[in-house]
């Protein structure tokens, strides 16, 4: 056996896009193998008719811009993946129906948000200044934390990070409630909470406002051509650096070596290929489900066992024959819900955005049109008892009615008549393209128990197979694109590291 | 001061002590396949990799088209066959001579007969001198064992999109897909009336007329008209399908257009469908096909014609060197040579072929760009459409099954 590669990736998404250039731009022979015949994973685009549609991004945090680069702009910058960059000021429109509702639209900007949130509910001005400067701290602690290698003193942490303390083991409403927030304010500042998949009264406040701040701060960023442009900049790293991409390349089995470390894979059952390190971006359950028994440890296992899933999605996307303005539609992302509790919308998947991309990309549709992307939580538990794939195309047809007509009543728009393409998602067709168990796009469920700050520290403890490694949206820092990136990124650099030796030989031989 | 004093900063240390007392509760089974998932099962069943079928039965449905029933092969380990749309095709794989090549039909057997007769129909041009008829005609029998793709293509009625009635254009052999939706309107599968503008030279050449008139009989939201070049009959339309006849037939605005016919007849449309002002919600071409003379068409460069280029293919780790003449398409250049490239429309839409253009130039008519927007920034091409304009290297994705 040989070792053909320093590096193999399994799975093109985010998180092994931005791993695979890491290392190929340093120089590992790095080889990425993906299923699909695209990259990217959730990070795509599809074409009906003379529309193309973005699949999955709503928008962007943590991105930032030249002259306030943030954690995704660095990453892209660093490897040199060019991307056109466009930004999205407005916070989001959140209209709640129900008792006890609201429509409300909020600004970026700390002092625009403060301004706008003071319309709606006055009096908050001091609390959103307390929360603004909790977040501060986090940002110190977490800092602390880092050049601390990950082992901060206990004493400095409860004296000088008590609230770092409070923040990374309470959840975003008990934080709300603590500076004194009522109840409308508690719901709308917990609008964010679909896009990491759990209710403001289980998800981590630090990882939450972590996120949010950065939309205040930053605004929202979406690659000019959808996000097929960022999965293609990130593989033009890879392939410049003369590391390569595999399409319809399916990993039919993982390989290890007697002592159980990972050597290499098979792909479409026939060719097996071997590498120093094995990182994977799909997940551990299918890790495990490719994989001979005695290989999966048993800490794995449990782990696994003890995890539920994150959410999936069910998504129309529309192509409408008139333009934004004619359709009368004047905000990029408008969170609707009949009852405004996060609980409840997460229990009854009460809860769907609006999104319009011409309102940030005028021209990301053919003149004298528009596209809507319509987003709905949805599991797979919640499909019906008697789904099957003979009734399938009309559930979801019915669904995407309802939410038409929906969106229609609330927003007071004429959908119907200008749908010109039409599409519709499910954690079915989740499942068909991400290859996901119950077609999850968020990986693991951010429970309490299990959210960021416990998954970070116990990192190490979790990885219990030697050469592989995990990254994506189901690694420590849970979904989304800028962690996924930021995962990528993050243990490529390790990798790197590990193999600074196998590089600086490498260098001095080009240089004989 | 704390702003959140009262909430316990010492809960923080137990968050992983907590996460360990849970993973050591845990079970320490193995994690179940994705198959135990609905999502799973439903996607698997819908979208199977390949499907291996057997025929069961051939009938010759008039001189040169014989229609192929394809049945699940349980000896391959095939239990069921994928339901469909109606006006989805297959994809069909066939190894002629060592060299592997597939061509996409649309299926003209009913999603009910899948789902409750468990089987699919073909019909097939089996034209003299074209490779894929001419292998098929010699060698499909009842009992060979034929492997096809998934059901694929968007050729299909969504009623949230289209309009309450279907003129459907039709072009000889391009009945296939409307005798699948006919069948689908009949049997309440699909809610929507579809009027039929059934263009052939004479009446004996229709095919499937008389199915399609059985149908029609038994069901008033089916009707046909015969527009017939060298004929004229009572009801029927003399000459082509021509603007007029469109205008003539779609009385009613939530009429949505479905469009299948040789290539010439698209050509037409394309160039005269515009003139009628027809919202483009309502018009559904159903994919071109392999486009074969690219030099017939007004964009195609000058000069190019009696090129041949060299075509360098990287497929994985190993490099192919080929000649591709300009007026073949890369797919069809890279299949002849005996390379095996995924490809299931050739007509640049489903960009099931979507590869890197390494270095040089092609051509790709107009009509077939859709490609994504990010491909032209990033240099991907859709082979399948795609002509040499000079020497390339280009990198093409594995073969999977």
């Amino acid at each position: 056996m040989h070792t053909q590669y320093d590096v193999i990736v399994v799975g093109a998404g985010n998180g092994g896009l931005a791993c695979a250039a890491t290392t190929a731009k340093a120089g590992l022979k790095t080889l990425l193998l993906e299923k699909h015949n695209l990259p990217g994973g959730c990070a795509s685009s599809f074409v009906r008719g003379r529309f193309e549609f973005e699949p999955s991004l709503h928008e962007l945090c943590m991105v930032g811009d030249e002259e306030k680069p943030d954690l995704v702009y660095n990453i892209f910058k660093e490897l040199g993946a060019e991307v056109n960059w466009c930004y999205e000021r407005n916070l989001f429109r959140a209209i709640c129906k129900g008792p006890g509702g609201y429509d409300v639209t909020l600004k970026a900007g700390k002092q625009q948000f403060i301004e706008s949130f003071e319309q709606y509910c006055p009096g908050s001005r001091e609390k959103l200044e307390n929360l603004f400067k909790l977040q501060q701290t986090d940002n110190e602690a977490i800092e602390y934390i880092y050049k601390m290698k990950g082992k901060p003193n206990a004493l400095v942490m409860a004296f000088k990070y008590g609230d770092f303390m409070r923040m990374a083991s309470h959840s975003v409403k008990e934080v709300l409630e603590e500076l004194g927030f009522d109840e409308k304010a508690v719901n709308i500042l917990s609008t964010y909470w679909g896009y990491l998949g759990v209710p403001a009264d289980e998800l981590s406040a630090f990882h939450y406002f972590n996120m949010m701040t950065t939309y205040i701060n930053d605004g929202a960023a979406m690659p000019k051509d959808r996000s097929h442009e960022l999965s293609l900049a990130l593989v033009k790293v890879i392939e410049d650096h003369g590391s390569s991409v595999w399409y319809n390349a399916e990993v039919t089995q993982f390989l290890y070596d007697e002592e159980g470390k990972a050597i290499g894979v098979e792909i479409n059952h026939r060719q097996k290929l071997y590498a120093k390190e094995i990182v994977s971006n799909i997940m551990p359950n299918r890790v495990a489900n490719l994989s001979k028994e005695q290989y999966v440890p048993e800490r794995t296992r449990k782990l696994m066992n003890a995890r539920k899933f994150g959410i999936s999605t069910f998504t129309v996307y529309l192509g409408l024959d008139c333009t934004r303005e004619q359709l009368g539609f004047d905000d990029y992302t408008v969170f609707i819900s009949e009852d405004p509790d996060s609980r409840r919308q997460y229990d009854t998947k009460g809860m769907y955005i609006v999104n319009c991309l011409n309102k940030v990309i005028e021209d990301s549709s053919p003149e004298g049109t528009c596209t809507l992307f319509i987003t709905a939580l949805l599991e797979d538990s919640d499909l019906p008892e008697d789904l099957d794939e003979y009734n399938y195309e009309k559930y979801k047809t019915d669904m995407a009615e309802k939410y038409i007509v929906d969106a229609e009543k609330v927003l007071g728009l004429k959908i119907r008549e200008h749908i010109e393409e039409i599409e519709i998602a499910t954690p079915v067709t989740m499942a068909r393209y991400l290859g996901t168990p119950a077609g999850t796009i968020y990986g693991y469920r951010l429970s309490d128990w299990d959210n960021l700050m416990a998954r970070t520290a116990a990192e190490q403890a979790d990885i219990t197979v030697p050469n592989l490694n995990y990254v994506g949206g189901h690694y420590i820092r849970g979904d989304g694109y800028n962690v996924a990136y930021y995962t990528g990124n993050l243990i490529g650099g390790r990798l790197v590291t590990k193999y600074s030796d196998l590089l600086s030989a490498k260098k001095e031989q080009e240089v004989e | 001061m704390s702003a959140i004093k009262h909430l316990n900063k010492m809960k923080f240390t137990k968050t992983g002590p907590r996460r360990e007392a849970i993973i050591k509760k845990a079970s320490d089974k193995m994690t179940p396949e994705s198959s135990f998932y609905k999502s799973n099962r439903i996607a698997q069943a819908l979208h199977p990799a390949y499907q291996d079928l057997v025929i069961s039965k051939m009938v010759m449905e008039d001189e040169v088209t014989c229609s192929y029933y394809l049945e699940p092969d349980k000896e391959a380990g095939c239990e069921k066959m994928a339901y469909f749309q109606a006006g989805q095709y297959l994809c069909v794989e066939l190894t002629i001579d060592g060299h592997h090549f597939n061509r996409p039909y649309s299926i003209s057997s009913s999603p009910r007969q899948a789902k409750e007769e468990g089987f699919y129909r073909l019909s097939i041009a089996l034209m003299k001198g074209f490779i894929a008829p001419d292998y098929i005609r010699e060698n499909w029998k009842v009992g060979t064992k034929v492997r096809v793709s998934a059901p694929l293509g968007n050729f299909t009625y969504n009623r949230l999109r289209d309009g309450k009635k279907i003129l459907a254009l039709i072009g000889g052999n391009g009945v296939t897909p409307f005798v699948s939706m006919a069948h689908a309107i009949a049997d309440g599968d699909i809610d929507a009336d579809m009027l039929m503008l059934y263009g052939n030279k004479d009446l004996k050449s229709a095919l499937f007329r008389k199915e399609l008139q059985q149908l029609a009989e038994g069901c008033e939201r089916l009707k046909i008209i015969d527009v017939l070049e060298d004929e004229e009959i009572e009801g029927g339309e003399h000459g082509l399908i021509t603007t007029q006849l469109i205008k003539k037939y779609r009385t009613d605005k939530d009429t949505s257009l479905f469009v299948c016919g040789p290539q010439a007849m698209y050509d037409y449309l394309n160039k005269e469908l515009p003139k009628l002002k027809i919202p483009q919600k309502y018009l559904r071409l159903e994919i071109y096909g392999q486009l074969n003379e690219p030099f017939r068409l007004k964009e195609y460069p000058k000069g190019q014609k009696d090129k041949v280029y060299t075509l360098k293919v990287r497929q994985g780790e190993v490099t192919y060197e080929i000649r591709c003449p300009a007026g073949t398409s890369l797919v069809n250049a890279i299949e002849q040579s005996g390379i095996r490239i995924p490809v299931h429309c050739r007509s640049g839409y489903c960009g099931f072929c979507h590869s890197r253009l390494i270095s040089g130039e092609i051509f790709t008519p107009g009509f077939l760009e859709h490609r994504r927007a990010a491909d032209h920034t990033y240099g991907y091409i859709h082979p399948c459409c795609s002509f040499p304009l000079s020497d390339l290297e280009i990198e093409i994705p594995l073969y999977k099954n």
